[in-house]
This record gives structure tokens, C-alpha cells and sequence, in this order.
């Protein structure tokens, strides 16, 4: 018996506004995603991924975290509640289209009513052509509901572009 | 021959202090842990310590510590009697909100090394206030040769609660 079993895998022919995962079944202990993704937004070299669970757009959203994109500075981000929360990092349009950012997300407790989806994330995103910024995030639904679909939207671009990918895992834990 | 394998899923079904696996077989190539921990102390934040074992010498670690928009600190300790665990949700952050990590022990029955620990571990909540979330990545020695056969994450205040998990899986390399 497999621990870790694919569930879906999305690969974009074409540039594409929204991905949906939905059905997931409720039978695994954690959920992992990767992902390799640009958007068509072409304001910077980087955008993110907003990330919405079970159809909930309100303000139950949180997320931090902490990286870096240079050799002089570390950054760090917070937001204590939002519609969304958002999955790093893809790159943009800026970028010629050549340069996709990846990340790998782990969903905790995702269908256990006793605890909300709490998620941590690493990531690397190129971010203009010469640099890259390294990254690791958490975030939390303020929600007990087993999550049973997400939705994917650009943060800033309004489409993903052609050839991002993502991929959504189940792991077990008997 | 699978690649991941579960030793053990423990969910608290009342509090606790300790969790600890023993008698881990020595078939694997390298252990993963994947916690999800919340405690009743009346903090935003507990700290756990992590042995193997039983043993209560040995241990260094370094970590990074983020916990505000500019709040970084770093920290190197050697000599320890433990590697600074994950660290867990308090009763002070959002209701249900557990503090989650992924830990990797790579080679732990290799009898030639010393045994590293690596972990990432997010204390998440619900406002952006310093010292009030963390994000905690560490890095741990443990310097014996010994095969790791045992494993505890103690937290260093109040109870882990209710639904407080904990799974340990073995991981394959190719035959």
C-alpha cells in the first residue's frame, strides 16, 4: 500500500484564469502540492497565488513568513486575516514568460473537524531574470470543515500562463 | 518496495506531556516526523525538546528565528542535553490553531555517524503582533553513532491537548 498517492495533476496547454482541485477525498493525514508557475502579470517579475479552501472568501485567512531575494537583507510578512492566503511563489509575464517559481506546500490536518488546515511552504521564485528569492511560509484556515476543494487564482495577473503545472498529493498515516 | 512506510500515528485523545516512539526498526534509510502540537499553557508559544535514545548528552543545534517583521534572531548551542524541538501552538493564539512542523533524520541507523536533525516548524495565529506567530527552522546534532531506536519530543511547559498528533514514517531509498 502506498503512504503517498498522486491525486491530480493540472498542467496548463493554455493560459488559464483558475484552478480548481475538488473532490478531494478525506482519507489521508496531510496533503502536499507543487508547483511550477508563472502569470501574465507584467507590473513586476514575481506575483503570488491566492488560495481559497471550500469555496471561503472571507476574512479567515492568516499567513507569515520569512526569506530573502539578496545578499544584504532578510524580509519577513504577516497578515493576520484575509480573503485568501496566499502560496508562493510564481513568476510573471515580466519575465518573458521563460521563468516559472516553484514551491512545495504541506496541508496539515486538512480533514480532522478538531483542528483548523494549517499549511507551511518553501519556495523559490525567480524574480527578474538574474535573481531568485528563497522563501518558507505558513498560513491557516480559520476553519474546523474538512477541506474537500481549493481554488487557485493569480494574486495580481489574470491568468496562469501556458506550461505551469501543479501537482496534489495525499499522504496516509496507516 | 514502498518508499514511505508508517511507523507510527499517534492523535492525542487526552493531554500529555511527552510523545515518544521506541523500539523504531533499523530497516530504513531515514525517519520523517510530521507533528501538528498545541499546548494548555496560557502562551503564544512552547518550546519542546527533542532526544533520541533516552539519551541526555550530545546534543548542538543552531537555529533561525523569525517571529516579527523585523525580528530575526540566530542561535548556536553545543553541549546541550537536548536539540531544541518544535515548538507548539499556545492557548493564547486562534482556538484549533496547532502549531505544525516536518522533521528529517537522515541516515539514523548508520553506526559510522553522527546523527542530523533537520526541521522547519510554524507556529501560525491570527495577527501579525511580534512574538505572537514564529517560524522556526533548525538544525540539530546528535553526536553519536548509536542507531536511533527511540525518539521523544517533550514540551518544556503546560500539556499537549487533545488532538495533538504525531506520525513517524520510514523512509526507503533503492534497494
Amino acid at each position: 500500500m502506498a503512504i503517498m498517492e498522486s491525486i491530480e495533476t493540472v498542467y496548463l496547454e493554455q493560459n488559464t484564469a483558475t484552478v480548481t482541485f475538488d473532490s478531494i477525498p478525506s482519507t489521508y493525514e496531510y496533503l502536499e502540492f507543487r508547483m511550477s508557475v508563472s502569470t501574465d502579470y507584467t507590473g513586476a517579475g514575481y506575483d503570488a497565488i491566492k488560495l481559497n479552501f471550500n469555496g471561503d472568501t472571507g476574512s479567515n485567512y492568516s499567513e507569515h513568513g520569512t526569506g530573502a531575494y539578496s545578499n544584504t537583507s532578510i524580509w519577513a510578512h504577516g497578515v493576520g486575516s484575509q480573503a485568501y492566503v496566499n502560496i508562493y511563489r510564481a513568476s510573471a509575464l515580466k519575465n518573458a514568460g521563460s521563468e516559472y517559481g516553484n514551491g512545495i506546500v504541506t496541508i496539515y490536518d486538512y480533514a480532522n473537524s478538531n483542528k483548523n488546515t494549517t499549511l507551511q511552504q518553501s519556495f523559490a521564485g525567480v524574480i527578474g531574470g538574474y535573481y531568485t528569492e528563497a522563501a518558507t511560509y505558513s498560513g491557516s484556515w480559520d476553519s474546523t470543515a474538512a477541506v474537500t476543494s481549493f481554488v487557485l487564482d493569480p494574486l495580481n495577473g489574470s491568468n496562469f500562463l501556458r506550461g505551469s503545472e501543479f501537482s496534489l498529493y495525499g499522504i496516509k498515516s496507516s | 518496495m514502498a518508499c514511505w512506510n508508517v511507523i507510527d500515528h499517534t492523535e492525542l485523545s487526552g493531554t500529555a506531556t511527552i510523545w515518544t516512539k521506541d523500539s523504531i526498526p533499523s530497516s530504513y534509510d531515514h525517519l520523517c516526523v510530521k507533528t501538528s502540537q498545541r499546548v494548555d499553557a496560557s502562551v503564544y508559544e512552547q518550546s519542546t525538546d527533542l532526544t533520541f535514545n533516552a539519551s541526555g548528552t550530545g546534543y548542538s543545534y543552531t537555529y533561525i528565528n523569525t517571529t516579527g517583521t523585523s525580528t530575526y534572531t540566530s542561535h548556536r548551542a553545543s553541549s546541550q542535553g537536548r536539540i531544541l524541538g518544535p515548538y507548539s501552538s499556545g492557548a493564547s493564539t486562534l482556538a484549533d490553531n496547532f502549531a505544525v512542523s516536518t522533521i528529517w533524520i537522515p541516515n539514523y541507523a548508520n553506526t559510522s555517524n553522527y546523527k542530523s536533525v533537520m526541521f522547519s516548524n510554524k507556529v501560525e495565529n491570527n495577527t501579525h503582533t511580534t512574538n505572537q506567530w514564529k517560524i522556526l527552522n533548525v538544525s540539530g546534532l546528535w553526536s553519536n553513532t548509536d542507531a536511533i531506536d527511540e525518539i521523544k519530543i517533550e514540551t518544556s511547559g503546560g500539556n499537549f491537548v487533545q488532538y495533538s498528533s504525531f506520525t513517524l514514517y520510514g523512509i526507503n531509498g533503492a534497494a
